[in-house]
């Protein structure tokens, strides 16, 4: 077998390539926000070690958790979960048809397609807290303005994701339906809606994880469900209550997040 | 002998895709019961052919004529009325994945009825349903009606798009390579459906097709292209198979 004869290589290239002026400039830049954000935002290795013993003594008494108060806990949770499952219906039902108008191919006009996007990035770019904060003030303190909050934040989830899902839609069967002489609606519900179908679900789904967390959060401005409960026994040091409370939500969130995994395996 | 009224009529047909003319002064016409073959090889332009027949692709130039109407100048609801007279089977079929066969097949009324009526078997009328069962006894497969499409076999699928078309109560049917993703006897089956729609219920059909021996042995008459431009057109009793291979050198 011939062999291949002994040969000083070239040189090996730099480990490092050097920054180009730009880059270091923004590099420095950034590396300086940074010591900014520390420094402003207080962060101390020391207040956290300071702050030990009083993690100690609320965890301490944090059990046993206290079953005083299980029975309009559970109501609020109730209250919570009904809230979520609300808001993501409405949202859900109201993503359809703007989904439809945020397709690029099914839109009736591009500026009704773009128009739709900002509409729907809006939605989704506003945190769900300020929505309910919005319609706290405008419909008054309750589980209503939370199912509003939740309603329009899954509209701006929502919205783009079936939107997409409509535009991965396998593109023949639509061309098949067009050739045999239907119309826009005939081609997006007899071809379009069976193939999203997948996504569709999926995002509902994750919609109503995404809505059964965030109704906890939103009862903390007034907007109905368990976050008030949560809200006055932190603020009453009944962290016995407190324990029980979070451990509801947890329960909570864990089993909708199961029931949601099993129906998204079903569905596909 | 008198000759049969042509149910599709087109000439002078132009078409550049990518700055190159895939169909150049193409003339073409079908009579009424009669099976025709356009062969070719690939990028000879059959398909755009088929597709600029029912305005899926626009012509550049040229006119086309079916059922003596205008398809070049037609607005857009009687393209829609022409498109639902002349069924169209893809060469993957392209059906609904997701959808049950009888779906599928009633999705074929969708140019003749609302559309409320017939997106899914489960709105569709009752005797729309059972229109829809007796096009899939036409081709053999009633027995499959509430399966997914999605889980059928290739000529199963084919075959089912075939009924499809049906159901549009069709004058003309075109066919883009139907046996081009089939088996052997699946592929037979197929042309088999079609000679037997032309044969015995006087339906027009235009079928593309790389299998010389389906164009032989199910059509009346072939036509040859060659970079866009009609190369050969003759009965098929006229010709053999190596004058249709000669368009493939």
């Amino acid at each position: 077998m011939p062999s291949i004869p002994e040969m000083p290589g070239p040189d090996a290239p730099a480990r490092f390539e050097r920054p180009g002026a730009l880059a270091f400039a923004i590099g420095v830049a950034a590396a300086a926000f940074l010591v900014t954000a520390f420094r402003a935002t207080d962060v101390s290795i020391g207040e956290l070690l300071r702050g030990g013993p009083s993690a100690l003594r609320i965890l301490g008494e944090m059990f046993p958790p206290s079953l005083d108060r299980l029975g309009p806990v559970a109501g609020s949770l109730l209250q919570t979960f009904q809230m979520a499952v609300a808001g993501t219906a409405i949202g859900c039902a109201l993503s359809l048809p703007l989904a439809i108008l945020a397709t690029r191919h099914l839109s009736p006009h591009p500026v009704l397609h773009h128009a739709t996007r900002v509409v729907v990035a809006i939605c989704r770019t506003v945190p769900d807290l300020v929505w309910a904060l919005l319609f706290v003030a405008i419909v008054g303190l309750g589980p209503f303005a939370g199912v509003l909050a939740i309603a329009v934040d899954k509209i701006g989830f929502c919205g783009r994701f079936f939107a997409e899902a409509m535009e991965e839609a396998d593109r023949r069967p639509q061309e098949a339906l067009r050739a045999l002489g239907a119309g826009r609606p005939a081609i997006i519900l007899g071809a379009i809606l069976p193939a999203a179908t997948p996504g569709l679900i999926n995002a509902s789904l994750f919609s109503l994880e995404k809505a059964t967390r965030s109704s906890v959060v939103l009862g903390l401005v007034g907007a109905g469900g368990i976050g008030i409960e949560l809200q006055v026994s932190m603020d009453m040091f009944r962290y016995d209550e407190a324990i029980t409370i979070i451990l509801a939500i947890l329960a909570l969130v864990v089993a909708v997040e199961q029931c949601s995994a099993w129906l998204r395996r079903r569905a596909m | 002998m008198e000759q049969a009224a042509a149910v599709i009529e087109a000439s002078g047909l132009v078409k550049e895709l990518g700055g190159r003319r895939v169909v150049d002064d193409v003339a073409f016409s079908a009579s009424r019961g009669e099976c025709v073959a356009l062969v070719g090889a690939n990028g000879a332009g059959k398909s755009t052919l088929l597709r600029l027949l029912v305005r899926l692709v626009e012509p550049d130039a040229g006119s086309i004529r079916i059922h003596g109407v205008d398809a070049v100048g037609a607005s857009a609801a009687a393209l829609r009325d022409l498109r639902r007279r002349t069924g169209f089977v893809f060469q993957h079929h392209d059906l609904v994945g997701r959808a049950s066969t009888l779906t599928n097949v009633v999705h074929g009324a969708l140019g003749r009825v609302p559309w409320w009526r017939a997106f899914a078997h489960g709105v569709a009328p009752a005797a729309l349903r059972a229109e829809a069962m007796a096009c899939l006894s036409r081709v053999g497969l009633p027995h499959v009606a509430t399966q997914r499409a999605d889980r059928l076999s290739g000529g199963q699928s084919q075959r089912v798009a075939i009924a499809r078309a049906l159901m549009q109560q069709p004058e003309l049917l075109l066919a883009d390579e139907p046996a081009a993703s089939l088996d052997p006897a699946a592929g037979e089956e197929v042309m088999g459906v079609f000679r037997a729609l032309a044969r015995a219920e006087g339906m027009t059909v235009v079928f593309t097709s790389h299998h010389v021996s389906h164009a032989l042995g199910y059509a009346d008459r072939v036509v040859g292209l060659r970079a866009g431009r009609v190369e050969l057109d003759a009965p098929t009793a006229s010709i053999d198979a190596g004058t249709v291979h000669a368009l493939y050198s």
